[in-house]
Parts: structure tokens; C-alpha cells; sequence
């Protein structure tokens, strides 16, 4: 059965990362849709159908505001869906504020979201924090 | 290529003033102005090296550097589109929808790697509507082969 879940739900770290720089209204959720579509699922994704990847019979979006992106990773691996949703997190944030983000303290620049031996972390030349943790590093 | 058609009455009882531009990315144009219906192809090329169609009102660029690569696009237009406009954008490939963005800045965005991979040889399309300050309407479509 097809579903959305606020994001800190099933990726918390990933969400408190990015908690302070997207704005409350355009909450980002992850739905899963396979062929089975409820209504609550269909009023927010009219078009389901035509999301669905037609070698697995599913997908994974990540609808941040008005925008939805169909993720490559499956649900189940939570490791490469957290980096994958990280960096579509980043490139929405980015486009808002018009400007790189997130731009490290010590003028170390800008974090991007990496699986480094299957930990999703936030990496930098000569860094890296696990996920949930980016703001140790920020000014 | 791009065609202006204006005013155009879309209603008969409530007739509405409208500017419809019709941002061509498109070799063809047929625009059918009764009920503002329209219809616009976009010739399709190789989103690698690069990618391009539009004209003065405004451009949609695709570039892939090769083979498997990640691929990124924009869409470009003119200083006056550049304000007050509300964008829908969908990004598909081989039919299926992988990106929809609905925003008020120049939409542009990323087919990562792993995506361009799997959908190699298919077709990218891009296409939407941009409505500037809510009577001035801008179609536009675009299609290349994933290298």
C-alpha cells in the first residue's frame, strides 16, 4: 500500500539536519508508492501512476513543498535513501537562498552528503560528520 | 522559435485579456488559437555534450559529458520572465516521471549518475508552464536522448 511519512519519521538525522534552513511549510515527506494508491496518497500525488519505476512497480519521492523527486534508492536501504534525499535536501536549499549551503565554520567549505563504509555523513576535504551532527560543524 | 500570440478571448460569457507566449524550445509550432489550444513538438537531440532549444524569450540547456554521467539543466529566460513568475516544470524519463518542480525562480536541477545510467538511450523530457504575472503564459518542452 502506498504511503507518505514526514521525513523525521523515517530518516530523523537527515531531517534535523536540514530543520533550521527549510521553511515549516514546505515540510518534506517521503512517499513510497507501489500500484496499490489510497486516497490520501493520490490527493497529494494526483499523478501516482506515472511515478511508478515500471522494473520494480514502485518509487520513492521526496516531496519537499511544491516539488517532487523520485529517488534511485530503495526504502529499505535507509543508508543510500538518507544521502540521496540529503542531496536533494541541499540542492532545494541551495536554490532558495540562491547560494551554496551548507558553508562549514573555519573556512573550510561546503559539506556534501557521501556513504563513506556505510555510514551516510556530511564530507569536506580533510572531514566528515555523521548525519544529525551538521551543525557542530556550522558557524 | 518563439510565438506571441495576443490578446487571445478564451472565454465567451467572461472574455479574459491574455498574453500567451509560447516559449518555443520547439521546431514546430502550431498554434491553434480557438480555446487557446496549442500545440508545440519539440525536435529532440543528445543531451551529451549538450543540449539547447529556445529563442529571445528564453532557452532550455541540457548538458551531459558523457556516457553514464550525471546531467544538468536549466531553463534561461528573459530579464522580464525573471520576476513575478510561477513555474511547473516535469522532468520525465522514458515516460516516466523522476522530477517536478513547482516554484517562482528559474527552475533548473540534476539527473544524477546513477539515474542517467539506467535510463542511457531513452529519452529526457522536459517540459512545463511558466505564468508571469498571471496572464502571460509560457509552454515550453524539450527531449533528448540520454547518452
Amino acid at each position: 500500500m502506498s504511503r507518505i511519512t514526514n521525513l523525521s519519521t523515517v530518516l530523523p538525522e537527515v531531517a534535523a539536519d536540514f530543520e533550521r534552513v527549510i521553511r515549516a511549510s514546505a515540510r518534506p515527506r517521503l512517499a513510497l508508492l507501489d500500484q496499490d494508491h489510497d486516497p490520501e496518497v493520490l490527493e497529494q500525488i494526483p499523478d501516482a501512476a506515472e511515478w511508478i519505476d515500471g522494473d520494480t512497480g514502485s518509487q520513492v519521492l521526496l516531496l519537499i513543498g511544491g516539488n517532487v523527486t523520485s529517488m534511485i534508492a530503495q526504502w529499505s536501504n535507509t543508508g543510500e535513501l538518507a544521502v540521496e534525499c540529503a542531496s536533494a535536501l541541499q540542492t532545494y536549499v541551495m536554490d532558495e537562498r540562491n547560494a551554496p549551503w551548507p558553508v562549514l565554520s573555519g573556512g573550510a567549505g561546503v559539506a556534501e552528503p557521501n556513504l563513506r563504509e556505510g555510514t551516510a555523513q556530511w564530507t569536506w576535504n580533510g572531514g566528515a560528520v555523521p548525519f544529525g551532527h551538521l551543525s557542530s560543524v556550522l558557524p | 522559435m518563439i510565438v506571441i500570440n495576443r490578446p487571445i478571448t478564451t472565454a465567451r460569457t467572461t472574455p479574459v485579456r491574455s498574453r500567451l507566449a509560447v516559449l518555443a524550445l520547439a521546431a514546430m509550432v502550431a498554434a491553434g488559437l480557438s480555446g487557446c489550444s496549442q500545440t508545440a513538438i519539440a525536435p529532440q537531440g543528445h543531451c551529451s555534450p549538450s543540449y539547447e532549444v529556445g529563442g529571445a524569450e528564453g532557452k532550455l540547456k541540457v548538458q551531459q559529458k558523457g556516457h553514464g554521467q550525471a546531467i544538468t539543466w536549466g531553463i534561461y529566460v528573459a530579464s522580464k520572465y525573471k520576476t513575478g513568475t510561477v513555474w511547473a516544470v516535469k522532468v520525465r524519463a522514458n515516460g516516466t516521471n523522476i522530477d517536478a518542480k513547482n516554484q517562482t525562480y528559474e527552475p533548473h536541477g540534476s539527473v544524477n549518475a546513477a539515474r542517467a545510467k539506467k535510463y542511457s538511450g531513452k529519452v529526457l523530457e522536459i517540459s512545463g508552464t511558466a505564468v508571469h504575472n498571471k496572464d502571460d503564459i509560457l509552454t515550453f518542452s524539450g527531449k533528448c536522448t540520454i547518452a
